[in-house]
């Protein structure tokens, strides 16, 4: 992986961090057949397992659609 | 009007999310006996593939509605036994209309299940996420943020009960999530509801059909 991949899918991780660590205590989700509490995601992506890459994935995904307008489409 | 058609959901309940669509799934039951449709229900430890071989060879569902766990070639039932794998009894769904409420299932199952015969299959492609509020979560029909969630989903079992075609009770689902979506980024959604948005807006994403559009029970 050269530098600057490297340093963008660090960013991104930040990012998702940032995010949900403003999540409020009261937020359950359950991916998968497991829940998590918002520490357990943020430990998740801090560890790099298969669900905090999903909790990345989620997040990005959310903020690419919004950026581009997609989550105003009526699709 | 009474008919002979007969529909069979599963609903295991041994974690906090079978237990979640188990109580949502109430309103599914609910309408199949309003609309005199005759509806099998293995809830909790009946969830097993015994079970749901017997049902399926024995009353021919028109439509099986499955809560429960999965992944990419499975769909589980109680305690997370395989209830149908891709390459193993994915025939046990032909000629039937197959909506999962499962993880990943549409990725490989639903693609296997439709070329064995099955009409329609409509699934997750990814993880289904569910945001629940941790303060509700022993009493998973009081719980506003889930609702946002489950009541889109069971719009699909409920839309195809009314008599709409697999394309429309699809859309419907999309179209909910889609209102649901817009309430929780706005200025009215409660912080609960907002965090939670996101995820929401993954589920939407992630759920597929798979094809004949124009199948209805």
């Amino acid at each position: 992986m050269n530098m600057e991949k490297k340093n963008v899918q660090e960013d991104i991780k930040k990012l998702a961090i940032a995010r949900i660590n403003a999540f409020s205590d009261d937020l359950g989700i359950i991916i998968g057949n497991k829940k998590y509490t918002k520490k357990e995601i943020l430990d998740s992506i801090e560890k790099g397992d298969e669900t905090g890459q999903e909790a990345i994935d989620t997040q990005i995904e959310y903020l690419r659609d919004m950026a581009s307008g997609a989550i105003y489409e009526n699709s | 009007m009474k008919t002979h058609k007969s529909i069979l959901i599963t609903r295991p309940n041994h974690d906090l999310i079978t237990t979640y669509l188990f109580y949502w799934s109430q309103f599914i039951i609910k309408e199949a006996r309003n609309k005199g449709i005759k509806i099998f229900d293995l809830s909790g430890e009946k969830a097993n593939k015994q079970l749901l071989g017997s049902y399926i060879s024995k009353h021919h569902p028109v439509f099986i509605h499955f809560n429960g766990h999965g992944d990419n070639d499975l769909i589980a039932g109680f305690n997370n036994e395989i209830l149908i794998q891709a390459g193993d009894n994915e025939q046990l769904l032909s000629q039937k209309i197959i909506y999962a409420l499962s993880c990943n299932s549409a990725k490989t199952l639903g693609y296997s299940a439709v070329k064995n015969g099955a009409l329609t299959y409509i699934g997750y492609k990814r993880k289904y996420i569910l945001a629940y509020n941790i303060k509700s979560q022993t009493h998973p029909l009081r719980d506003r943020l889930a609702k946002l969630f489950l009541e889109p989903s069971n719009l699909i079992s409920i839309s195809l009960l009314k008599g709409n075609k697999t394309r429309d009770a699809y859309r419907k689902s999309q179209e909910a999530m889609r209102r649901n979506f817009l309430y929780m980024i706005s200025l009215k959604a409660t912080v609960l509801e907002k965090d939670a948005a996101s995820f929401l807006w993954s589920d939407k994403k992630n759920q597929i059909l798979i094809g004949d559009e124009n199948s209805k029970i």
